[in-house]
Parts: C-alpha cells; sequence; structure tokens
C-alpha cells in the first residue's frame, strides 16, 4: 500500500505473519498451524481513525495484540514511530504511547483493586501525579464515588471507561480498542465510541478499533480495513469501503449488517461459514464462498488491485495491472 | 490494609454463622491451638515427669485421660503434643507454600522450556504417594526437626505447585495482567502485585488442605520412628509407644489417635468450605451436608474440581 501524500504513518505493519501450533506436542513441535495472521501489510496514519473489521476467526485480534507489542510476529517488521517494537531498541517511554482497551470489561480491570488504585498505578508509570486522578475519572463522565469502588460494584459501562482512563493516564499517542463495545449494553456503546470519537479529535489520538460490526466501524472510522482468514482483502476510505465496496467478501459483509446495510446498495450473501484457518484455501482464499468465483480464483491468490485514491482490493474482478 | 484485614474477619465471622460445617471445623482447630499453646498453664505436670506408681491408670478426675506406661499424665502428653505435631505440620505447609509459589509462579508465568522441566519432575515426585515421598526423604536427610520439616514440605509441594501453576496459567493472560505490563511495569511488579494476589482464592483452599495431610505424614513419621522421636511427646510417636499396650490399655491410643483424626477432618472440612466460598466456580450440586462425608472421604487431597466444573 502507497501511503498517501501528507500522511504520516505511526504504525506500519510489514509483511507480517504470525501462526500458531494447532496440535501442541510435547517436544512442541506440530505440523498443522492456525495461520491467524498470513502476511498483513497495513499503514496507520497519525491522527486517523482506522477500522479493523472481520468476522470472528479472521485475525484481526492477533492483528491487535501484534501492533500493541505483547505478541512477538513470526516474520514480518512492526515498526512504531520508526522504531522496531521486537526489536528491544524502543525506547521504553515510547512503546508506553501505545495503550490498549479490551473487548471484555469484566476482566480488564483487577477484580482487587480500587479504581483509584488502577489509575494511579497508570500515572505513576507514566510520570505523572497521582493528584491527576480525580480530573481523569471526572473526564470521562464518572463520578468521584467510584474511586473507592472495586470493579465487582461497576457496570460494564463504568468499567470500560474506567479502561479508558487508565489508558488515557498513559498519555497515548495509539489507542488500540479491541471490540470496546460488543460486551456493552446497546445504551452504553455509543458513549463509550463518543468517548473515543472525542479523544481523537481533541487530543489527536490515533485509534485502532477492531471490531465485527461494520455499521460501528463506519460510525468511527477514517479509514477501514477489512481482513478475511488473516489477510487484509480491502483498504480504503471508509465511506467509499460501506458505500462502493470493491471486494465481494466486504460486500458480503456489508449486506449480513443491518446497520452497514442500510448506508449501502450492495446485497449478497456469501456461500456457506468461514473456512478453518488451519486449511486455508488455495488461491484466493474467499474463492469457496464467493459468488463470483472464477477459475483463476481457485489458482492463483489475488494481488492488491489499487481502485483509486489509497483504495485497494484484493480480488481478480478488477483485472488490469496489479498494483504491486 | 486495615480495612482488608477487617473485611477478612468480617467474611469469616459470616461464614461462621452461615456455614456450620465450617463453623465446626474451625472452632476445633481454634480449640486445639489454643489448648497446645497454653498447655504449661492448663496443665500442673510436666509431660517428661516418670511416675511408675500411678503407671497406667485409666482417666481419673487427677489425670483426666489417664497415664501412660511410664506414669506421665496422658492430657498433659497431648497438649504439648499438639505443638509438635501441628507447629510441624505447618511450618512443613508453610514452606511447600513458599516453594509452591515460587516453582508453580515461575513455571505457569514463563511457560516454555522452565515450565516443561518443572512440570515433568513434578510429574514424578506425584507418582509416588507423599508418605512414601516423605519417609524416603526424611531418612535420606536424617533425623532433625528441621529436616522433618523439609521432608514433609517437598512431599506436599508438587500439589501446591500445580495449583499455583494452573491458577497463574488461567490469569497470566487476562487483559488486568496485559495492561499493566503495557503500562511498562517489569515481571517482578507484574506477578508480586497482580498475579499472586489474584490467585490467593484458589491457594488458601489448598494450603487449608494440605495441612491435613501434612498432619497425617507427620503423625505417622513420628508412628513410624522416623519422624519425632520418643520421649518427645508427638500424637503419632505417642502412639508407637502405646503399640504393646492396644489390648489392656486401649485409651493410650485411643486419645492420641483421636487429636489425630479431628484435627485432620476439621482442616479439611474447613479447605472445602473456604473452597466452595472462595472460587465460586467450585460452587457445586453437593450440599453442605454431604460435603461432611465428602471431607472424610478425601483424605486431604486434591478438590472437588473433576466433580464441580462441570454441569
Amino acid at each position: 500500500m502507497t501511503p498517501q501524500p501528507r500522511k504520516e504513518s505511526i504504525v506500519v505493519l510489514d509483511n507480517v505473519y504470525k501462526y500458531f501450533p494447532a496440535i501442541e506436542t510435547i517436544f512442541g513441535r506440530s505440523k498443522a498451524y492456525i495461520r491467524a495472521v498470513d502476511g498483513v501489510s497495513l499503514d496507520i496514519y497519525e491522527g486517523e481513525i482506522l477500522g479493523l473489521v472481520g468476522e470472528s476467526g479472521s485475525g484481526k485480534t492477533t492483528v491487535a495484540r501484534i501492533v500493541a507489542g505483547l505478541l512477538k510476529p513470526d516474520s514480518g517488521r512492526v515498526l512504531y514511530r520508526g522504531f522496531d517494537i521486537y526489536s528491544g531498541k524502543i525506547p521504553k517511554h515510547i512503546r508506553r504511547k501505545i495503550q490498549m482497551i479490551y473487548q471484555d470489561p469484566e476482566v480488564s480491570l483487577d477484580p482487587r483493586y480500587t479504581v483509584k488504585q488502577t489509575i494511579e498505578e497508570a500515572l505513576r508509570a507514566a510520570g505523572r501525579s497521582t493528584n491527576e486522578t480525580k480530573d481523569l475519572v471526572r473526564s470521562l463522565g464518572l463520578s468521584e464515588d467510584v474511586l473507592e469502588k472495586i470493579p465487582q460494584q461497576l457496570s460494564g459501562g463504568q468499567k470500560q471507561r474506567v479502561a479508558i482512563a487508565r489508558a488515557l493516564a498513559m498519555r497515548p499517542d495509539l489507542l488500540i480498542a479491541d471490540e470496546p463495545t460488543s460486551a456493552l449494553d446497546v445504551s452504553t456503546r455509543t458513549q463509550i465510541l463518543n468517548i473515543l470519537l472525542e479523544l481523537n479529535k481533541s487530543f489527536g489520538i490515533t485509534i485502532m478499533i477492531i471490531t465485527h460490526d461494520l455499521g460501528v466501524a463506519a460510525y468511527m472510522s477514517d479509514r477501514i480495513a477489512v481482513m478475511y482468514l488473516g489477510k487484509i482483502v480491502e483498504v480504503g476510505a471508509a465511506e467509499e469501503i460501506i458505500k462502493e465496496p470493491r471486494h465481494p467478501y466486504t460486500m458480503a459483509l456489508i449486506s449480513s449488517s443491518p446497520s452497514a446495510s442500510r448506508l449501502s446498495k450492495v446485497n449478497i450473501k456469501p456461500i456457506g461459514e468461514i473456512a478453518s484457518q488451519i486449511n486455508i484455501p488455495k488461491g484466493c482464499r474467499f474463492h469457496p464462498r464467493c459468488p463470483f468465483a472464477m477459475e483463476i480464483c481457485r489458482r492463483e491468490e489475488p494481488p492488491y488491485f489499487d481502485v483509486g485514491d489509497g483504495h485497494v482490493s484484493a480480488c481478480w474482478l478488477h483485472g488490469g495491472a496489479p498494483k504491486t | 490494609m486495615s480495612t482488608r484485614i477487617a473485611y477478612t474477619l468480617y467474611s469469616l465471622a459470616r461464614m461462621i454463622r452461615e456455614d456450620r460445617y465450617f463453623a465446626a471445623g474451625f472452632i476445633t482447630i481454634l480449640v486445639v491451638i489454643i489448648l497446645s499453646a497454653a498447655a504449661s498453664i492448663i496443665s500442673p505436670y510436666d509431660p517428661y515427669k516418670i511416675d511408675l506408681i500411678n503407671k497406667l491408670r485409666g482417666p481419673s478426675p487427677e489425670h483426666p485421660m489417664g497415664t501412660d506406661q511410664l506414669g506421665r499424665d496422658l492430657f498433659t502428653r497431648i497438649l504439648y503434643g499438639g505443638r509438635y505435631t501441628l507447629f510441624l505440620s505447618a511450618s512443613a505447609v508453610l514452606l511447600a507454600l513458599v516453594i509452591g509459589l515460587l516453582v508453580g509462579t515461575l513455571s505457569g508465568y514463563y511457560k516454555g522450556w522452565l515450565d516443561l522441566i518443572v512440570q515433568r519432575f513434578v510429574d514424578i515426585l506425584m507418582s509416588f504417594p507423599s508418605i512414601i515421598l516423605a519417609i524416603a526423604l526424611a531418612t535420606m536427610l536424617g533425623y532433625g526437626l528441621e529436616t522433618l520439616v523439609i521432608a514433609v514440605a517437598i512431599a506436599e509441594s508438587p500439589f501446591l505447585i500445580r495449583v499455583v501453576r494452573a491458577a497463574v496459567i488461567s490469569i497470566r493472560d487476562l487483559p488486568y495482567i496485559e495492561a499493566v505490563r503495557l503500562m511498562g511495569y517489569g515481571d517482578l511488579y507484574v506477578i508480586l502485585r497482580h498475579v499472586i494476589p489474584n490467585i490467593m482464592y484458589v491457594v488458601i483452599p489448598q494450603v487449608t488442605l494440605q495441612m491435613g495431610s501434612a498432619i497425617l505424614i507427620i503423625a505417622a513419621l513420628g508412628f513410624l520412628g522416623i519422624g519425632i522421636k520418643p520421649p518427645t511427646p508427638e500424637w503419632g510417636s505417642m502412639l508407637n509407644e502405646a503399640r504393646a499396650y492396644l489390648m489392656d490399655y486401649p485409651h493410650l491410643l485411643i486419645f492420641p489417635g483421636l487429636m489425630i483424626f479431628l484435627s485432620i477432618v476439621s482442616f479439611n472440612i474447613v479447605g472445602e468450605s473456604l473452597k466452595m466460598r472462595l472460587d465460586p466456580k467450585a460452587r457445586s450440586l453437593i450440599g453442605s451436608r454431604s460435603r461432611l462425608v465428602w471431607g472424610l472421604y478425601r483424605g486431604g487431597r486434591r478438590g472437588l474440581d473433576e466433580r464441580n466444573t462441570s454441569y
């Protein structure tokens, strides 16, 4: 993917692979691998909100963990502001600027820590004064009496706010939100999403939001990347992806999302279920489910075609000259 | 900190009120410990003082449990014996806990080859009944209070290592632990401040159950003459001394035996109750009534995990 002019990449994923052994044997050798991330290249631009979309099993959470520096990829490079995250040479104070918000608020806070302790711990790590705890909590719309409470006494939405406050205490430049709303009540989802939008707007925090819900991605993102079976199949401006998807998988995803399908005219049905991550189909990995599958799709993996203005799609339907 | 202690005491009081099996076990343990600790205040006799004129007497007002073959007051010896049996067991279990936390945490937290080696070693230790292991170790290390404690601790430690490791593995990758790592805190901080405090709910019941098992081993070693030796009043070695009088003076065996029995059962009941209370997943179809039966049946080994986790 060519980086667009004027936009600076904060994160560069360069041909990243991560396989997990499917069967753990005593001697640690496995013949079958789950190909969770199977050659992903992606740029995240400074100040944007990037939505990473895909079904469960598409490897999007693995990508999130790799970007966060929590999971070393088998091969490929992950650069954050030019530093290789996994080289050990990235200064600690820079690495700390990547923070994460998790899916399940039930397990994202230490059950034995009060809200105050949780946030003070983060403030201390960032070298900030613990006097800021109150302001931080208040800035997220929580009242001060949550400070002495433990997670068990908070609602899901409150917990997620505390988790965001904890991440903010580190003054992050990049927030990775892994399905931040899928475990929440419908009524609190929008609030959490709006908090994230607000953080992006007022502090310029770059956000990568992982979601299976194209509606959420459409609401949040500047750009959307669609992932299928460990590979990114389409990337582009959010509006374009929703209104004029070019990859059949994206079309299928949009058709199956009640909120996103209203924004788009596309309507196709994929055939069957997501294939196993162990036996990824030859050729285009989507071809067994694709209603437009051609002969070449069975044989050869499609390269990325540039379909205009940084919008890239990996599908033989585009014909023409491949981008890479 | 003080609020935490207050909360612990409050929970304890609530458990005693709500769970009568726990109450029975807990109070029995408490009474035995207090009596042993206050032995010199409660009893006017010297546990070693030989009085051959009054030997082998049955229970009487002056000697509530009678006297033994050398005329020593049995009640006094039982009180002093509690000091040995309980103190040694507690020391052994504490040492086993230290080993268990250290090895189990490292093994579970770092996984990899270290875990592999440690777990195979634990497999080997577990393939022997802990009492056999303790006998072998005690014989190998030679006689002495410290070596006895070490032998029993090693024999007990595999169970704690397993429990700690499993608990550590279950939480090491949880978001709240990961988030602390993302802040840039080191492994030691993460382990001490977040991992260990959050696994104590499985460790505490296991430690209590291990106490029952340790008492049994200490007493057995005493009985076999490998552990505490006569004339030291340890419950197991008292049984050993009394063996010859089984037919004619059964009280010499009944009272120390009863103490061993009561202590082990109490620790097991308390351990089981704690497990039910602290681990929400362990709450079972088995009602509180049959827990007593289970506590007796299990003899201080492992949990009811297999029975409880499904459904």
